[in-house]
This record gives structure tokens, C-alpha cells and sequence, in this order.
């Protein structure tokens, strides 16, 4: 029987191939522009979101395509104090690692991993996040451990001394890698002083003591703040139940959550370098943008995608890597953050007697888009591109329960998506190429160049006031 | 409450919970059940899931070959060409490609004087005259590189302008030594000077072409459809291109795909040589890196798993593109290659589009199987790796692989040292010695068609040395010979493999990966039930049995990250200040 089949296949090429050779060409497009796609038609899932009589406040996407679940739980936080840089992240690392008062941390990891199972604590300046993932049956009791750590943290001194002692490797290790070098002293002079610019040192480190870890977890851990969502093989009715259950003991505190203070005065521009014995120059250029709110956000996020950010067709890319062979990594980004301006940043590297050339470029490539934008067959693309790669956000549900729990965190609308999709679908050409005029500063740059002077094309003081970086000598 | 939820985890310390649950399937189904597979005629493999979930779907097109296919003086050979894959085609990519055709022919012959010259030269000579030429380019007047701008070609004609014509005209310490210069046979001198030349007709010709080139037309239809994660990865084994779509791009996507591989044009390679080039030197400055690359090549004397992926410089330098014709043309064959679709897509319809588009691709004898073996190790080998960072460790010892019974044992191995929070490593190293800064790493490298290392590599912490991490793994590694393991071990990782097999069940991303590297690896999609089976097979016995094999003094490797000798000196006097 199968060989049957197979021998009226290669009946069936042969007479093909010999006879009409044309014949399975001529249903072939001769150019990929006729070939239909169709226009889509989606929509976004369904979620549920409740709210609990003790202020936390809840989203949930059922998804019973394999019985699994991820939840995430956010509360607002406060930044790091500038004494003790890396607070939130010490807290966020002990709470896990250190268990409750009631259950050793050998045990926990121990009754996680069993399950194969994951729970995990992240801090950053204005959130503190525990999430987790498990099997559905294991759901109870996932969630119960979750609250079990923030209701009994045990915080054990042997642990804070692990973590200590990382973090301070980690203080060593940093001049381990150029790109390392180059980003982190960049921040630093986009937003001196601030939590987005700060830097551990050995002193920070060692100051932050248990208490003080006790008074954060106080502070943040404040139930009536918090938000959490679920996406998987969950019902909203089960969920809801589940953390009235476990939420019920946790008590809201009266301490407030400080904001991020507003972004500083930048560094002045001009060049900033490290010198390392490297193969090539590494290369960061940049200064402060806009944050959320500002009415070309979205204009900016498409002025920066043809520039040099997402996309693979990018001006940058094109002009430094495609044509002139310069360097491998060249891209840019612009971010709009919530709280604070955020920042434009332009980074390449390149062989080191090279470096002169393609930071030449990257600037002269910046300047001409600052005056002339993107030409309309770049725009259209630009704009096709985030029209129609918008279906991804919602690709998972776990996808949407982290954009979702984000967006509710932050006291944002659950329609974001739907009326940013509306505006970059509402930009025009004229739009794009006024945030690029207004948006980007080539006199105001900051460039940052990891790398060994001496064996560049150009010196870099042809390129703006010079300042040498001797972090080592802290 | 509390007391129910206390109860829970007591119960799990007292009685092993039954984990069936974690083995049901749930709505998704499993793989097997779940998996369409198609051969065409001409060999091709089409490997189908469908997912319903979201309007997209996301592919990969895997080749298997890689830089073990590669010969000695062409390393890197494979990954260049995964470059060049984004390049275009007759149809995708130009203007007018006849009007190509000829630029490309000589763009050829002017590549290949330069690389005779340069091989005429000797690599000390080159070396020696290109630093200098360097040189005088940096020396350039501000009103001349004005006037340069971009265009390298009229950068090295300043140059030319330069540099003595004569090597009379030389530095004295240069025109003393005639020898470096001229002998019987060739004046070096002049013929590097015909050599810039040619850099700068090389350059012109790239400039001329870029008039009938579309440049990234691919990339960018991709991308204004909705395109994701459009990239591509060459490893030692496999050439692989990826993409994900909304659902309406299926025919686009196939048309697309069958066109690139059936009639690619490398055009852009002589500029593209340079972006392959700055990639080799980003990873020569990564610590982590290079330890690796080292590493590596101390372990394998005779097996291409000793070559980085990437390749050597000065390969990537004197390749021609009729060299990567010929690689192209030996390992891209439909009988070499499977495409794996993966999420909302009609099987039959893919089936259908896939001989349409696929189906008069010929088959080609695609070479042998990479018939090198690696030699016994006679003898540790301990290496030191010089670099401005702080230090860093990598053991590894010579192991089989899938489905070599004893591979699945060394899986379990890798999964008890350093999986999470409950590994061994992680647990005595980590936290208990606090010796590293992380937990140890652990893994079956650096590829899995051919025999490979248990690789381990570790981060020492201040003040403890790369001496005393070493012996801390020697030590879990010893106690893996001495004791057997315990069954609650044994069973936390087979949990571990069964949710790994639910999860994925979840995602296009992962489901497409797996299958793929089954095919990869093995040959068959059909493998990765098998080596989950014999994974859950293992037992406490097989681990104490392989490890007592493998994890020998004589079969290991040691390679150390160090600062160099000159800075590692003058750091300890800065600290006794």
C-alpha cells in the first residue's frame, strides 16, 4: 500500500518535471507583492477585574489551554535612599531567599522546586513585585506561600551577609565588561544623583542593616496599595476567593511611598572617557527626552524606530552597519517613562581605529534626521510595522496579565493599548518629523567611549569638551 | 486557615505527593498527538502544530550544518553565510540585478588580488604595513578627511597620496631593513601599495552596486507585516532562521523562504565581511567569552568543537564569496533542512502551500556525516587565559551524548548540580561556602550532535581564589562517584521535565525549539519523546556508574581567567597603600 503511493509520487514529479515544466510555475506569483494578506480582524481577550474590600484590587485571564498558572502581585515602592542604593533590591533578594519565621529557607526552595514550581521577588525604584508559576492544583498553596513571606519575613542576618558579599563582587566585576562600563557611567551622567543614575558602593552596601530591611518591608508590603493579576487555568470566581482568604490577616499601613524625585539637571555635554585595553571602542551617546505624558510620546516612539530602534531597517543600522561596515551593535532607544523623563541614547561599537569615523557618523546621522525626519516611504513603513505587530501583545495570556497588572499598578487606563494603537494609527508624517526636530538634541549630547584613545583614528576631543572617567579611584 | 495551609506543607515533607497530575496533558494535548509531519519529495521536512490561540504564528528553517561542516582555513564559513541570507535574492533585494551581475564579477576578481597580495605578503608584513598605513589616516588634516566625508574609497586614495612610493622614501628604521621591503621575488612595498589601490576600487564597486540594490527589502517586508523576532542563529550543528507572523503572511511567508534559499545573491558581502568581522571583536572583548573560546579549544584538539562558531579573523578576512557559493550549494538542499511552523496555521493548508512554493527545490547529496573523532584525553589540560577582569573558572570533561545511554544520566547530573535553588551547587557552593558570586553553572556544551564537555564554570568571590572554587566542585562531583543520590532529587527533576513539557505545550516559541532541536540533534522530531522517556529511566545507580567514568583527573580540562601579569602586580601594591 505505501509503496504504491509512493511510486505514483515519483510517477507523478517525473511527469511533471519532463513533460509541463511551466506548469507548476505559472500558479506561482512572480513577485511576492502578489500575494494577498488578508486583512486581520482580532480582538483583545477577555479579562475579569474585582476589587476586594480591603483596597487590593485584581485582573484575571482565563486561559484552559494547558492547566497551568502565573500570577503576579505589585505594590507600589519607594526609591532606594541615596545612603543606601540597592534597599530594594537587598529586601527583594533576602525576602525570597530567606524565608518566613515559620518555614526554613531550605524547606521553601525545597517544597517550590518539588512542584517545579517558581516564585520569585523583584524590587525595583517604584515597584516591588512577587510573582509565581505553577501547576493549577498547586495554586493554593503557591499563593500561600507568597503571603506567608509577607506576612512573617524572617530576613535571617547569615543570608543579608550572602547577599552583601555578592553585591560587593559585583562592585568589583564592574569594569569587567565595556558595554557594562559604558551604560552604567552614562546613567550616571544623564541623571546624576537620581535612582536612575546612582551607583552601590562598598559603603552603601555595608551600611544597610537588617532594621533596615524590616522598616522596607513595612513600608512597601501595604495590602490596600496592592494590585495582582492571574493568567491561566483559573476561574475569577476561584481567584477571588483565594486572595480574600489569604489577604484577609495582612493589614494596610498609614506609612506613604515617596515618588521618584524629578529628573536632575544632565552632566554637561560633551565626552566622557574610560580608557581599557579592548579590541574595540564602545561607544554611547545621549541626553534627556520626555516622559509619558508629553503628547509625542507616540510620535517619538516612531521617530526612534526608524532612527535606530526596533527596527532591523533603521537609518542608524543602515548607514553604520549595512553600508559602511562599521560595527555590528548600533542601535538607539528612547525612552518615555512614567514617573521621569526618560532618556535617548545612541550606542556602537566599532574597531578602535575606527572609532573616530563612526562616532563622526553616528552624530552626523543624527543631525541630518533631526532636521529632515524620516521621508514618507520610511514613515509608512514605520507605521505599518507597529500597526500590525500589535496582535503580539497579546500573544500569551501571560503576556496580558503582565501588561494588564502593569497598566492597573500604575493607575493607568486598561484600554492603553486599544487608544495607543489609535494614535499611532492617527500620526502623520509631519508629526514624526516634529518630534524628531524637537525631540533630539545633537548639541546637548553626552557621548561616553569605552576604549584605548591612543590607538584611535581621531582624537576624542575633536568631538566636545573631553572629561577622563577614573571610576577605580572611588 | 493557616493551619490548612501549614497541614499542606507538612503533608509534602511527610508522604512523596503522587505528581500524575503533572503528567495529564490538559486541553493542549501532548506533543505526539499534537505534531503534523510532511516529507516532500525532494526530502524536505515540513513539521506542523497548530495553536489557535492568537493570530500569529512563528517558524523556524533549520540547516544541518554548521562550523563543525567548516574546513580548517574556512572557519566561520557557516555564520558569514547566515548573514548573507538576509541579503535578498534575484527577486527580493534589487532594482535590477542584471545590471548586478557584472559589478559582482569584478567586485570578485578585485577581492581575490587583494587576497593574493595579502597572502603574497605574509600575515607580519601585512600586519606591519597596515598599522602604519593606520597611522598616516589618523594623521590626515582635518580639511582633507572634510573633504573624504564617508566614502572610504577616496580615504584610501588620501592615503596612497601619503605614503612614499618608494621605500627610499620610508622611515629610517624601515629602509635599513630591505628585506622587509623587497627580495628577489617581489617588492612588498609596491605591492601593498597595489593592494590599497584595490581597497579603493572595492570600495567604489560596493557604492556603484548600492545604486540597484534594495536594500534589507526582506527584513523590511517582514517587519511592516507585523514581523517578529526576525533573526537567525548559526551554532556548531545548525543553521537556523526565524521568524513569527501574523497569520495572514502564511502563502507570503513561503514564497519568501523558498525564494531565498533556491535563488540567493550575496550581494553586500564586502561590506557585510566588515560587520562579521566587528562582531568577532565585540565577543573577543567579552571575559566570559573569551575563557570560553579558550576553553574550548584546549579540550578539542581534532573535533570542530574546538573552533569558535564565529571563526578566526583572519579567516573571515581572505573568504571570497565563491567560497560561500560552494558551502551554499553543498549543505543548502531541501534533504538537509526541516520547517517548523508552529501556532495559527491550517496543517493542510501549509502541506499544500509548502509543495508549491518548496516542491522543485532539488535534493542534493548532501556531504557525510562530520566523520572527525576526538582523540582519548591522555592527561589533564590546565590553561590561563589573560584579561583585564576579574577572575573566572571553567572545568569540563569529555562526555557522549543522546542517545549514548549514558548522555541521559549526565542530563540528570547537570539538572541535580545547578538547577535551581535545591542544586547541589547552589546549596554548598553558593550559600553554605559562600565562595562564588553566583552559583555555579553547569551544562553538556558546546553543541549536541557530537560528542561534547560537562562544562562547569564558576565566578569565584572575594577573597576566595579560582584554587579554592575548583576544589569545592571537585568536591560535589566527587560525592556524585561516592554516595548515590537521593530519590527525592531524582524526582523533583523528573517533576521539573514534566512541567517543562506542559509549559511548552503553551507556546509556539518553545514547542517550535524543542522540535527543532530534536532535528537538530538527531534527525527526528520524533526523538524528543524518546529522550524524555530515557530521562525518566535514570536511576541512582546510572549516576554514580557514569560519574565514576567521566569525572576523571586525566579526562579533565581547567581554564583560568587572570588579569595580566603587569596589572595583577600593580593592584596589590595599590591595595597595601
Amino acid at each position: 500500500m505505501i509503496k504504491k503511493h509512493i511510486a505514483i509520487g515519483i510517477l507523478l514529479f517525473a511527469f511533471i518535471l519532463l513533460i509541463i515544466p511551466a506548469a507548476s510555475d505559472a500558479k506561482k506569483p512572480q513577485n511576492y507583492r502578489e500575494i494577498d494578506t488578508p486583512e486581520m480582524k482580532w480582538e483583545m481577550p477577555d479579562y475579569n477585574i474585582f476589587a476586594l474590600d480591603n483596597g487590593i484590587s485584581g485582573l484575571v485571564v482565563e486561559d484552559d489551554e494547558v492547566p497551568l498558572v502565573n500570577f503576579a502581585l505589585y505594590f507600589p515602592a519607594s526609591p532606594d535612599p541615596e545612603e543606601r542604593v540597592v534597599l530594594a533590591e537587598m529586601t527583594a533578594w533576602t525576602l525570597r531567599n530567606g524565608s518566613s519565621v515559620n518555614i526554613p529557607a531550605d524547606s521553601l526552595n525545597d517544597i517550590i522546586e518539588y512542584k517545579a514550581a517558581w516564585l520569585g521577588v523583584w524590587a525595583g525604584p517604584e515597584l516591588l513585585r512577587i510573582a509565581g508559576f505553577c501547576h493549577k492544583d498547586d495554586l493554593d498553596f503557591l499563593i500561600g506561600l507568597a503571603f506567608e513571606l509577607i506576612e512573617n519575613p524572617a530576613y535571617p542576618e547569615e543570608m543579608i551577609d550572602l547577599k552583601r558579599s555578592t553585591m560587593l563582587e559585583r562592585i568589583r566585576r564592574r569594569y569587567d565588561r565595556p558595554r557594562g562600563i559604558g551604560f552604567r557611567e552614562f546613567n550616571k551622567l544623564i541623571y546624576p544623583g537620581h535612582p536612575y543614575g546612582r551607583e552601590t558602593s562598598e559603603e552603601t552596601v555595608n551600611l544597610i542593616s537588617r532594621e533596615d530591611l524590616l522598616n522596607y518591608h513595612r513600608k512597601v508590603f501595604n495590602i490596600g496599595r496592592s494590585v495582582i493579576g492571574f493568567s491561566g487555568d483559573v476561574t475569577t470566581k476561584q481567584v477571588k476567593a483565594l486572595v480574600e482568604e489569604f489577604s484577609s490577616k495582612l493589614q494596610s499601613g498609614s506609612e506613604q511611598i515617596e515618588p521618584l524625585p524629578p529628573a536632575p539637571e544632565p552632566a554637561e555635554p560633551g565626552v566622557y572617557y574610560y580608557r581599557k585595553d579592548v579590541k574595540q571602542a564602545f561607544i554611547t551617546m545621549g541626553h534627556q527626552t520626555i516622559d509619558y505624558y508629553d503628547p509625542q510620546r507616540h510620535a517619538s516612539e516612531i521617530m526612534n524606530f526608524m532612527l535606530g530602534g526596533g527596527s532591523w531597517t533603521s537609518i542608524l543600522k543602515q548607514r553604520i552597519r549595512v553600508n559602511e561596515g562599521l560595527s555590528y551593535a548600533v542601535w538607539s532607544g528612547f525612552s518615555t517613562p512614567v514617573p521621569v523623563i526618560g532618556r535617548f541614547r545612541a550606542s556602537a561599537s566599532t574597531r578602535l581605529d575606527q572609532a573616530g569615523r563612526t562616532l563622526a557618523l553616528m552624530k552626523e546621522v543624527i543631525e541630518d534626521y533631526r532636521q529632515n525626519g524620516p521621508t514618507e516611504e520610511q514613515f509608512k513603513r514605520a507605521k505599518d510595522a507597529f500597526v500590525n505587530s500589535y496582535v503580539w501583545k497579546y500573544e500569551d495570556s501571560s503576556d496580558i496579565l503582565y501588561r494588564l497588572t502593569y497598566l492597573m499598578w500604575r493607575g493607568l487606563p486598561l484600554d492603553t493599548p486599544t487608544s495607543d494603537l489609535e494614535a499611532y494609527q492617527n500620526l502623520t508624517l509631519e508629526d514624526v518629523k516634529q518630534a524628531a526636530r524637537e525631540l533630539l538634541h545633537p548639541d546637548k549630547l553626552i557621548t561616553v567611549v569605552i576604549g584605548d584613545e591612543e590607538k584611535m583614528d581621531r582624537p576624542l576631543s575633536d568631538f566636545g569638551k573631553m572629561h577622563e572617567l577614573n571610576p577605580t579611584e572611588e | 486557615m493557616r493551619n490548612k495551609f501549614y497541614l499542606s506543607i507538612l503533608m509534602i515533607f511527610l508522604i512523596s505527593i503522587s505528581t500524575a497530575e503533572l503528567a495529564s496533558a490538559g486541553k493542549a494535548g501532548t506533543l505526539d498527538e499534537r505534531v503534523r509531519e510532511k516529507i516532500l519529495d525532494n526530502g524536505l521536512r515540513i513539521v506542523v502544530v497548530e495553536r489557535h490561540t492568537a493570530p500569529v504564528f512563528f517558524t523556524l528553517i533549520s540547516f544541518r550544518v554548521g562550523a563543525s561542516h567548516e574546513s580548517p582555513d574556512h572557519s566561520g564559513l557557516s555564520h558569514f553565510l547566515e548573514h548573507m541570507l538576509f541579503k535578498g535574492s534575484k527577486n527580493v533585494g534589487t532594482k535590477d540585478y542584471a545590471s548586478e551581475v557584472p559589478i559582482m564579477d569584478e567586485l570578485e576578481e578585485i577581492a581575490g588580488t587583494i587576497r593574493d597580495i595579502q597572502i603574497t605578503l605574509k600575515p607580519w608584513r601585512f600586519k606591519l604595513f597596515d598599522e602604519y598605513a593606520a597611522k598616516v589616516k589618523s594623521e590626515l588634516t582635518a580639511e582633507i578627511r572634510q573633504e573624504i566625508g564617508s566614502d572610504e574609497a577616496a580615504g584610501w586614495r588620501a592615503v596612497l597620496e601619503q605614503l612614499p612610493s618608494d621605500f627610499t622614501d620610508l622611515p629610517e628604521e624601515w629602509s635599513r631593513s630591505q628585506w622587509l621591503l623587497k627580495d628577489r621575488e617581489n617588492n612588498y612595498w609596491t605591492l601593498y601599495r597595489d593592494l590599497l589601490e584595490h581597497r579603493a576600487l572595492l570600495a567604489d564597486l560596493i557604492v556603484q552596486q548600492r545604486e540597484f540594490i534594495n536594500q534589507n527589502e526582506l527584513s523590511q517586508i517582514y517587519e511592516m507585516r507585523g514581523g517578529r523576532r526576525q533573526n537567525a542563529f548559526t551554532s556548531y550543528d545548525q543553521t537556523t532562521y526565524m521568524v513569527g507572523l501574523p497569520s495572514n503572511c502564511l502563502e507570503l511567508f513561503l514564497y519568501l523562504e523558498a525564494d531565498r534559499f533556491t535563488n540567493p545573491v550575496f550581494r553586500e558581502f564586502y561590506s557585510e565581511k566588515k560587520v562579521v568581522m566587528e562582531e568577532k571583536r565585540m565577543y573577543m572583548d567579552e571575559p566570559g567569552g573569551l575563557l570560553w573560546e579558550t576553553f574550548m579549544s584546549t579540550a578539542f584538539r581534532a573535533h570542530p568543537y574546538g573552533r569558535p562558531i564565529i571563526g578566526w579573523l583572519s579567516d573571515i578576512e581572505l573568504t571570497l564569496r565563491t567560497d560561500m557559493e560552494e558551502h551554499f550549494k553543498r549543505f543548502y538542499a531541501p534533504n538537509n533542512c526541516q520547517l517548523t511552523i508552529v501556532g495559527d496555521v491550517n496543517a493542510k493548508e501549509v502541506f499544500k502551500l509548502a509543495e508549491k512554493y518548496f516542491g522543485d527545490w532539488k535534493p542534493s547529496k548532501v556531504a557525510d556525516e562530520m566523520t572527525v573523532v576526538e582523540p582519548e584525553q591522555n592527561g589533564e589540560r590546565r590553561i590561563q587565559v589573560e584579561f583585564d577582569a576579574e577572575p573566572r573558572l571553567g572545568i569540563g570533561f569529555h562526555v557522549p551524548v543522546a542517545p549514548h545511554p549514558d548522555s541521559y544520566a549526565l542530563t540528570m547530573i547537570d539538572y541535580i548540580l545547578s538547577a535551581g535553588r535545591t542544586s547541589r551547587m547552589y546549596k554548598s557552593i553558593f550559600v553554605e561556602q559562600s565562595l562564588t558570586a553566583s552559583s555555579p553553572s553547569t551544562g553538556q556544551e558546546p553543541a549536541d550532535r557530537y560528542p561534547n564537555l560537562f562544562y562547569v564554570e564558576a565566578t569565584p568571590k572575594a577573597p576566595h581564589t579560582t584554587e579554592e572554587v575548583e576544589t569545592a566542585i571537585l568536591e560535589e562531583i566527587e560525592k556524585l562517584k561516592d554516595e548515590p543520590v537521593t530519590d527525592r532529587e531524582l524526582e523533583r527533576i523528573r517533576n521539573r521535565f514534566k512541567m517543562h513539557q506542559l509549559s511548552r505545550m503553551g507556546s509556539n516559541y518553545a514547542l517550535a525549539f524543542t522540535i527543532n532541536s530534536a532535528f537538530v540533534n538527531r534527525g527526528d522530531w520524533r526523538s524528543v519523546t524518546e529522550d524524555f522517556n530515557r530521562l525518566e529511566k535514570v536511576t541512582a545507580d546510572d549516576i554514580q556508574r557514569v560519574a565514576k567514568k567521566y569525572f576523571t583527573a586525566k579526562n579533565r580540562t581547567v581554564a583560568i581567567l587572570v588579569k595580566p601579569l603587569e596589572m595583577a602586580e600593580t593592584e596589590t601594591t595599590g591595595m597595601e597603600e
